[in-house]
């Protein structure tokens, strides 16, 4: 078979997709070459597309930088150390005993001041109290009578009209 | 994996890595980093790496991965890659030259034109020479899909290309 129909046969496998990659690199290496079959310049520019692709390489440098990161050493930073630092606890403490302190004298002075009002104008003597005392419950006694006569006339009202009703 | 090991990986892989990341990230800092970042996981977990049976293949997954997850948080600028042609090739007249290279960029185009997947699997084929059942464990997917998205990736480029060419003569 001469070289150009060997090279067409190829081509046909290859848009048929059955060309192995050994063929696929004889095609490549035809069409680099400056003597093509008329018949097949058509192609020569794919060809030579997939030729400047391959010929993308990686950077300058790369494998270098590459190899310095993974031999610096991985830096972990530590975690903060929690010192004990006693004064800074005292002076804390302090600050909240000072707190509540004061808050428990500003409520007892509060109490203390509600209770003398609440004694205020009272009576001066523990009999004056009793005489007071008795005289006010008589004076509620009084009342509970007189509800208790009213209610009495209320269900007297009411017996009346139910034998009226029957 | 020694230090030694590793390096024979960098070697071997840094460059199709670094393709395969800037293919999808269209950024070569960011590819860069991609490319590095998988190599330093690689390296982290080199205790573990006896348990895997194709290094390579893990390797090239795990750059595709994460260049798709550094795509999903920012869009990136395009490279021109086409505009960087070798020189290294025979050099054809100047005329024919630059009509070599306006359809090269017309690749481009109709390259990324195709859908992600028959793109991924043009890219690590024709670009990375790996063979299907590489872009099959590569991808996830099955071979016979593998030949699949590759024939219509190519039936695509050749009709385009084939198209350019009756209405150039």
């Amino acid at each position: 078979m001469a070289p150009n129909d060997k090279i067409k046969d190829i081509l046909t496998r290859y848009w048929e997709g059955e060309s192995t990659v050994d063929e696929e690199l004889l095609l490549a290496e035809y069409f680099t070459q400056s003597d093509i079959d008329p018949e097949l310049l058509v192609y020569q520019p794919l060809f030579r597309y997939f030729e400047v692709e391959k010929d993308t390489a990686s950077p300058a440098g790369f494998e270098a930088d590459l190899m310095q990161k993974i031999a610096a050493p991985v830096i972990q930073l530590d975690r903060p150390v929690r010192k004990f630092n006693f004064q800074v606890i005292m002076r804390t403490a302090a600050g909240i005993a000072l707190v509540i302190g004061t808050l428990v004298v500003i409520d007892w002075y509060q109490y203390k001041s509600k209770n003398l009002d609440l004694y205020a104008d009272t009576y001066e003597t523990p009999e004056a109290a009793l005489a007071g005392l008795k005289s006010a419950l008589i004076q509620v006694s009084d009342q509970i009578d007189g509800s208790s006569e009213i209610v009495h006339e209320q269900f007297q009202k009411l017996e009346d009209t139910q034998t009226i009703s029957f | 994996m020694n230090e030694k090991d590793f390096t024979l990986l960098v070697r071997r892989l840094k460059d199709r890595m670094y393709r395969i990341a800037l293919a999808i990230v269209h950024d070569e800092e960011l590819a860069e980093d991609v490319a590095q970042e998988v190599f330093i996981k690689v390296w982290e977990k080199k205790e573990e790496l006896s348990l895997i049976e194709n290094l390579d293949a893990y390797c090239l997954r795990m750059t595709r991965n994460l260049s798709i997850d550094k795509t999903r948080l920012k869009h990136y600028k395009s490279v021109d890659i086409v505009a960087a042609s070798s020189s290294e090739h025979d050099s054809p007249s100047p005329h024919k030259s630059a009509e070599i290279s306006d359809t090269m960029a017309l690749v481009k185009k109709w390259v990324q034109e195709l859908p992600a997947s028959q793109r991924e699997v043009l890219q690590l084929r024709d670009f990375e020479g790996l063979s299907y059942q590489e872009i099959s464990d590569m991808l996830d997917i099955p071979l016979n899909q593998v030949k699949v998205y590759l024939f219509r990736a190519r039936q695509f480029l050749r009709y385009n290309l084939e198209k350019t060419r009756s209405y150039g003569t």
